[in-house]
């Protein structure tokens, strides 16, 4: 019944493309009553195009926040201090308002987390997609129907008839998530950012998403990037991983090579307290203490008071990336060495 | 995990046949009400001492299932027995006394303690409730939880939001534990905590096991979680057992096919481990409308019309493992 | 956060009272500051000002009636603020109103909040027909007109300042049962009291010392977002001769006795008519800078 095929990922690292989005020393600050806090510190991303980035931390990480800021969908949460956002050559931080608008849900479309609460509950489905569509394409009204129909049916909602006329409510929560998805790609995208898409849905529900978004990603030629906190979603999932910690990115690897010898001793320490499902562990080795809120980010090593491999050297500046590969860079001064 | 053959465990607690239906409002001015069959026909056996996981997703009501076992949902039929003595219809008065046996851990900390008491006094709290010795030595009994769950002493005086997820988890098990319960519930304990978290309070669920004796009941959706932690597993569908085996047996030798698949859908964090084909497809019906025979045939491949008509008997395949399908044995 | 870092990222140098105010929330918030201001000069004078009063509230002075306030033509420093048709003082009845006007409305509100809170709680605890019976009676005075009740009430019973505290307390109880009964329901739905219920605490412990703090605030706010509809209520019906009737006086004792003199003599109307004005402005700014502070999700 289990019919497991191994598929590999693709080892081919994405080092001599030029990437389809590249975000280059991006850094977000919240203005609170408390103060302005940085909440993500300089990170520097890239997709090509036809790859999955994987994006993964922790909450307070700010992987989320990133993704937003680079399509300027921040609004009065905070504000972009620096950086550039280049999406296919363009800087999309210094477009105008039009430019983005013509862009998002078009040429790059993001999904969210919980489906529940991202779409309108008084609207029905079938309208939310036309509505993409026709802000998008121009479609005349017949024509938009029968594309949602064929969405709908792409994404895997069985009776799409019957579907196209009914309200979120009545949707479980693996059809709201193929709805949106269905929205997202209605225009054929370039680049679809998934944020947390399967973390509130069943694990056999999950599994069906990911493959749909998957099997998505092969038709439309799409680049992905994919937040999440699991790492059994980035290894199914992603071909290059970024590890987020406290607002910056502390290790960059295609996804084989972070599994295999992870460099950072966040990323070792994570992986090895993971319970498995696939064999028995005796004690979860887990990581003592808990990643700092916002508010309290320093200068140097974040995860200095959590590491146990550090020495003077780690607090007080911020780590330097050190490529240790065309395809791999850590922020750490002492990486895991090989043992 | 050996048992001499001739030793029987000790039972803790007990159901049999446990019924939980809920009543949804009227679809139109005077037509019936609908019925939510949560949990039907759950009949458990939980040991002293052992971790009994409970896994399931959405809908198979095992959170119901939780509070029943607590009595703080009431059945619609069916029994609770804790240790021997039927305890599914005792009045108020003799349950509150009870209470302190059995507690229950949440999912989310930070709505389970009240925003506005200190940290202090909700680890006092059941103290107090229940007049456990002098009102002086009470406080050396919290300072002593405090410790057992590894937080320091200056966070009596602090609230609730001033924690961290796993401090905030932490408080809600001090609290549970201080009157020394035998039977801990444990609903999704660590699933709302940040990963790098989630080992430090399991470690810590399983050391506080050995030693204060407790007996875990741990509901949880997350298989990995559930296979560390526990000796043995049962599976929940629709409100239904529909296998029960030690841990190993059951994620080794899975003979349900929903169990089959729950298995095969976890993605496992070692990316040469990648499945190709989701391994079900659809989602189970709504407990308003339960199938007739087995709940999981319209999303099993193997379902015949054996399985669309008559409800799979729970039984024994091999000793410590049971499960309810009618092709048990042919699909192993 | 130490006030050393509050000081280098705001960077703002305060004084002792500017400092006071950020404290408590009320920097930058110059209406609210001002409405507290005025509040707090009107509970002074409503407790402390019979010491200030010129002259006794019932002192006629037929030599002097309708005399205009100082500053108008004709005036005089004897009487600031002028005298009415019988020539009592208007400000010394001013004072003195003002003190029955503030005591029935707080009274009154106190009442009224006590007892739709206690019907509210008591609905969400219930549930079952107990719940609907307290809910069809919230329906009921919703959509009652409740002036003219009021006024058939008072009418019948006649000059009576218990009957009328309760009465005006209570207009407004629906809106404190409704409150409290939803943030019941919900608190009941709050895993914290399902955790310390399945610790084995008694329903009435439960609701004392768990769910009723976490609901007195909003009631509180909702109590002073009502204390102005109750202090106008009790002054129109003052005005209309049903409230508080002479010997007694209050602000809408004195704005009815106005009413004759309103071309004539206006500032025997236009002086209380003001003060009530600005009062329940000014409850009304507190109450709602109350409210935002309190609301969890600002937080």
């Amino acid at each position: 019944m289990n019919e497991i095929e191994n598929i590999q990922p693709d080892a081919t690292g994405s080092a001599e493309e030029t990437p389809l989005l590249e975000v280059r020393g991006l850094s977000v600050v919240f203005d609170t009553p408390e103060g302005s806090v940085k909440v993500v510190d300089n990170v520097d991303l890239k997709v090509s195009a036809g790859r999955t980035l994987g994006l993964v931390g922790e909450s307070g990480s700010g992987k989320s926040v990133t993704c937003l800021a680079a399509l300027r969908l921040l609004a009065e949460r905070g504000r972009v201090t620096s950086g550039e956002v280049l999406f296919e050559g363009k800087d999309l931080l210094k477009a105008s308002e039009g430019e983005m608008e013509a862009l998002r849900g078009c040429k790059i479309a993001m999904i969210f987390q919980d489906p529940m609460v991202s779409l309108n509950p008084v609207r029905t489905i079938g309208w939310q997609i036309t509505e993409s569509l026709h802000l998008h394409k121009n479609l005349s009204k017949s024509a938009a129907k029968s594309r949602t129909l064929e969405l709908l049916d792409l994404v895997g909602i069985p009776e799409p008839k019957t579907r196209y006329g009914e309200y979120p409510h009545q949707f479980s929560g693996g059809m709201s998530q193929r709805a949106m998805i269905a929205m997202a790609i209605a225009c054929e995208p370039k680049l679809l950012i998934a944020d947390e898409p399967t973390t509130a849905l069943d694990v056999t529900i999950q599994a069906q998403i990911l493959e749909l978004l998957s099997d998505l990603k092969k038709d439309l030629g799409m680049a992905l990037i994919l937040i999440t906190h699991d790492l059994g979603v980035i290894a199914e999932a992603a071909d290059d991983v970024a590890v987020m910690y406290a607002g910056r990115i502390v290790e960059e690897a295609p996804v084989l090579d972070l599994f295999d010898n992870p460099l950072h001793h966040y990323t070792k320490g994570l992986l090895n307290s993971l319970p498995r499902v696939d064999r028995k562990v005796e004690r979860l080795s887990a990581i003592a203490g808990a990643a700092p809120p916002p508010h309290e980010f320093v200068e140097g090593c974040r995860f200095e008071p959590r590491c146990g491999h550090c020495n003077d050297n780690c607090t007080g500046v911020r780590p330097e990336f050190q490529q240790v590969s065309a395809t791999r860079r850590v922020a750490c001064i002492h990486p895991v060495t090989t043992p | 995990m050996n048992k001499s053959l001739t030793e029987k465990p000790e039972i803790l607690l007990e159901t049999k046949d446990l019924v939980r239906y809920f009543t949804g409002p009227r679809t139109s001015l005077f037509g019936k009400r609908r019925v939510a069959h949560a949990v039907n026909g759950v009949s458990l056996e939980l040991r002293k001492g052992e971790t009994l996981g409970l896994v399931g997703e959405s809908g198979c009501a095992k959170s119901t299932l939780g509070l029943l076992i607590l009595n703080l949902l009431q059945p619609t039929s069916g029994t609770v027995t804790f240790l021997g003595k039927d305890v599914t219809n005792l009045d108020k008065k003799e349950w509150r006394r009870m209470r302190s046996e059995m507690q229950l851990v949440f999912q989310n900390p930070l709505g389970a303690l009240n925003p506005r008491l200190t940290i202090g006094s909700q680890i006092r709290e059941p103290l107090d409730i229940h007049d456990v010795g002098e009102p002086e030595s009470r406080h050396d009994k919290v300072l002593e939880m405090i410790e057992s769950v590894s937080l320091p002493e200056h966070l009596l005086e602090r609230y609730p939001h001033q924690l961290s997820g796993g401090q905030q988890q932490r408080v809600v098990i001090a609290r549970a534990l201080i009157n020394r319960p035998k039977l801990v519930v444990c609903d999704e304990s660590v699933s709302a905590l940040d990963v790098s978290v989630q080992a430090q309070v399991i470690n810590l669920l399983v050391d506080l096991q050995k030693k204060l004796g407790l007996t875990y009941l741990f509901i949880t959706h997350d298989l990995s979680i559930v296979r560390h932690i526990s000796s043995r597993i049962a599976v929940m569908y629709l409100g239904r057992i529909v296998e029960l085996a030690d841990s190993e047996d059951l994620l080794e030798n899975p003979m349900h096919p929903y169990t089959k698949a729950l298995i095969a859908a976890v993605p496992v964090p070692d990316p040469r481990a990648r499945k190709s084909r989701a391994t079900i497809s659809g989602e189970p019906p709504s407990p308003f409308n339960l199938p007739a025979g087995c709940a999981f045939n319209a999303r099993c491949p193997h379902a015949d019309e054996k399985c669309r008509t008559e409800l799979p008997e729970f039984r024994q395949t091999s000793e410590e493992h049971m499960v309810a399908c009618h092709h048990a044995e042919k699909l192993a | 956060m130490t006030t050393e870092q509050t000081k280098a990222t705001t960077g703002i140098k305060r004084s002792w009272l500017g400092a006071l105010l950020h404290r408590w929330g009320l920097s930058g918030e110059w209406l609210v500051t001002i409405a507290l201001i005025y509040v707090s000069f009107i509970l002074f004078v409503a407790i402390f000002g019979f010491l200030f009063q010129p002259y006794p509230h019932t002192q006629l002075d037929l030599f002097n009636q309708l005399q205009p306030p100082v500053f108008m033509e004709g005036g005089s420093w004897a009487h600031i603020l002028g005298t009415d048709d019988l020539g009592r003082d208007v400000l010394s009845r001013l004072i003195r109103g003002l003190r029955l006007s503030v005591l029935i409305g707080v009274v009154g509100t106190v009442i009224g909040a006590i007892l739709g809170s206690f019907l509210g709680i008591v609905a969400a605890h219930f549930r079952g027909w107990v719940e609907e019976v307290l809910m069809m009676l919230v329906d009921i005075q919703v959509s009652l007109p409740f002036i003219i009740f009021a006024l058939a009430i008072l009418a019948f019973v006649g000059n009576n300042l218990t009957i009328l505290i309760i009465v005006v307390g209570i207009d407004g109880w629906e809106r404190y049962a409704r409150l409290a009964r939803s943030m019941v329901l919900s608190a009941n739905q709050q895993d914290y009291v399902l955790a310390v219920r399945s610790l084995g605490l008694s329903n009435f412990k439960i609701y004392k010392r768990h769910v009723l703090p976490n609901i007195l605030g909003t009631l509180v706010v909702q109590a002073t977002i009502n204390l102005p509809g109750v202090i106008l209520l009790e002054s129109t019906l003052s005005f209309l001769g049903l409230g508080v009737q002479a010997p007694m006086t209050s602000l809408g004792q004195i704005l009815g006795v106005g009413r004759d003199y309103l071309i004539l003599a206006p500032w025997i109307a236009v002086f209380p008519g003001m003060v009530i004005f600005f009062l329940t402005l000014s409850i009304a700014v507190i109450g709602d800078w109350l409210r935002d502070r309190l609301d969890p999700t600002l937080k």
